[in-house]
C-alpha cells in the first residue's frame, strides 16, 4: 500500500481562517463559524485573544506556522475498502497562519502546540549531514 | 438610562450610574441593593443599588416602591422617572452582568456558581457607591442563598457599615424596592434591544419572558439552535433548560477536562496485580521530550 497526498491549486486560497480549538466537535461539515465564534471573539493584539464555545471560556493565541512549512488541512475522500490499497489524501485547504484556543487558561509558551514546534529545529540540527571537518574530528583532537 | 455602552458590547459587563446627588456625600445614608432577571435562561443579570440620606426614609414611601416583579412594565418606567425626578436625593447604579459572562464563569474548569457571581457584582456596586464619596452608614440587601452567611461576609469588607440581609428585602425597604425598579428597568431594556452578534434578526419580545417555562422562550431556543455551536451568546449555557437542548438536539462535544475527577482515581491507582506482572516487555518507551509534546512518529493512516 502506498499513501498519495495531493494539494489542488484550490486549497491555496488564502483568504482562510484556521481555528484550532481544545475539544472534539463529532462533526464534519460547513459551521458558522463566523457568525457564532468569530463574531464574539475579543482581541487585545495577536496574543489574549477570548472567545467562548458553547458557553465555555476560551483564550487564544494567533499562530505562524514555521517559516519553511505550510499548513494543509487534509481529507480522505474515498475511504479504502482493503488495507492492500492504495489511499489518496487530498489538501483541501492550507494556511500559514492559525489561531489556537486553551480552555480556560491563557496563552503561554508552555502550551503544547508551541513546544511540539521545538521539534522542528531540533530536528534539522541532528539530522544535518555530518562533513568531514565538523566538530566530531575536532572533538578527538581535543 | 443610557445603554447604548452595553450595546456596543454585549459579551461585558457594564455599569451605568446616575450622579451622584451632593446631599448622599454628607449626610449619613441607606443603600439598598437587589437584582433581576437571576432564573431567566436568557439575556443579562442586573443588579441595582440606590441610596439617599437616611433622613429623607419617610419621603421615600410617597414614591411607591414595591418589588418590582409585581408592577408593570409601565408602572416600573414611571417610578423610574420619578426617582430621576428626585435626583438631587437619590441617586442609583446598575451593573449589568452579561450572559456571555454567566456562561463562562459557570462554565469554568473551576465552575463559579450564580451565588458567588450574585455576591461578588453586590460587593463591587457597594464598592463603587463608596469610591463615589457617598457617606453609607446602613445597607440592605435583598438575599442570595443563606441570609446569615451573605451578611457575614458583606460584614467583614465593610465592617464599619449596618448591613441587613433578608428574604423580601424589597419588599420592607423602600431603598431596596427602589434598588430594584432600577435593575428591572434596566433588564428588560437591555433584552428587548438585544442586538445578536450572531445577525440574528427578532421582532420584539418573540422570545418572551426568559424563564424556561415560557413557551415562547422554549420556540426561541428551538428556532435558534446550531447544531455545532448550540445558542447565540444571549443564551445562558449553563441554564439545564440550555444544556439538555444541547444534548438532545447538537452534535456531541467532548473536552479535556470531561470527567476530570472520576477518571483520575481509577488512573492514578494501579491494580494490585501490576507490582506481579513482568515489566519488561522488551518495548522502549518514548523519551519524555515526544511524550510532553504528544509527538509521534506517524506510520500508518
Amino acid at each position: 500500500m502506498a499513501a498519495f497526498l495531493q494539494v489542488p491549486a484550490s486549497a491555496f486560497d488564502v483568504n482562510n481562517k484556521i481555528h484550532l480549538v481544545p475539544c472534539s466537535i463529532h462533526h464534519n461539515g460547513p459551521a458558522k463559524v463566523a457568525e457564532f465564534f468569530e463574531a464574539n471573539l475579543k482581541k487585545d493584539g495577536d496574543k489574549n485573544l477570548t472567545t467562548s464555545f458553547r458557553g465555555r471560556p476560551l483564550c487564544g493565541e494567533s499562530f505562524p506556522v514555521p517559516s519553511g512549512y505550510t499548513g494543509v488541512i487534509v481529507k480522505e475522500m474515498k475511504k479504502p475498502f482493503t488495507e492492500e490499497e492504495d489511499r489518496h489524501i487530498t489538501g483541501i485547504q492550507t494556511f500559514n497562519q492559525f489561531t489556537y484556543w486553551n480552555l480556560d487558561r491563557e496563552a503561554t509558551a508552555d502550551d503544547k502546540i508551541k513546544q511540539t514546534l521545538d521539534w522542528i529545529d531540533i530536528a534539522k540540527v541532528i539530522h544535518r549531514p555530518v562533513e568531514d571537518d565538523s566538530s566530531q574530528k575536532s572533538v578527538i583532537e581535543n | 438610562m443610557d445603554q447604548t455602552g452595553f450595546e456596543q458590547d454585549n459579551t461585558k459587563n457594564f455599569i451605568i450610574e446616575s450622579d451622584v446627588p451632593e446631599c448622599t456625600m454628607k449626610d449619613p445614608c441607606w443603600l439598598g441593593i437587589d437584582e433581576a432577571g437571576r432564573g431567566p435562561v436568557l439575556g443579562p443579570m442586573v443588579y441595582g443599588t440606590c441610596y439617599s440620606p437616611i433622613s429623607m426614609k419617610e419621603d421615600l414611601k410617597t414614591l411607591g416602591f414595591a418589588d418590582s416583579k409585581t408592577l408593570t412594565e409601565e408602572k416600573r418606567d414611571s417610578i423610574f422617572e420619578k426617582l430621576n425626578d428626585a435626583k438631587h436625593l437619590i441617586g442609583w447604579m446598575v451593573e449589568i452582568i452579561s450572559p456571555h459572562n454567566i456562561s463562562t464563569n459557570m462554565l469554568r474548569r473551576a465552575k463559579v456558581n450564580l451565588n458567588i457571581l450574585s455576591h461578588d457584582c453586590a460587593i463591587r456596586l457597594i464598592q463603587r457607591v463608596l469610591d463615589r464619596g457617598v457617606n453609607v452608614k446602613e445597607i440592605y440587601v435583598d438575599t442570595v442563598g443563606d441570609p446569615a452567611k451573605y451578611q457575614a461576609k458583606l460584614k467583614e469588607l465593610f465592617p464599619e457599615i449596618d448591613i441587613t440581609v433578608a428574604a423580601k428585602a424589597d419588599a420592607n425597604y423602600e431603598i431596596v424596592g427602589a434598588a430594584s425598579i432600577c435593575a428591572k428597568v434596566a433588564r428588560d431594556k437591555a433584552v428587548k434591544r438585544w442586538i445578536f452578534n450572531e445577525g440574528i434578526e427578532m421582532e420584539d419580545n418573540e422570545y418572551g419572558s426568559g424563564y424556561p417555562g415560557d413557551p415562547n422562550t422554549k420556540k426561541f431556543l428551538m428556532n435558534n439552535m446550531d447544531k455545532v455551536f448550540g445558542f447565540p451568546s444571549f443564551v445562558r449555557f449553563s441554564w439545564s433548560t440550555a444544556d439538555k437542548l444541547i444534548e438532545e438536539h447538537c452534535v456531541n462535544v467532548s473536552w479535556e477536562d470531561d470527567d476530570e475527577e472520576e477518571n483520575m482515581a481509577v488512573k492514578n491507582t494501579p491494580s494490585v496485580v501490576s507490582f506481579f506482572t513482568k515489566k519488561d516487555d522488551g518495548h522502549l518507551e518514548r523519551h519524555r521530550f515526544f511524550k510532553d509534546r504528544c509527538l509521534i512518529s506517524v506510520d500508518k493512516l
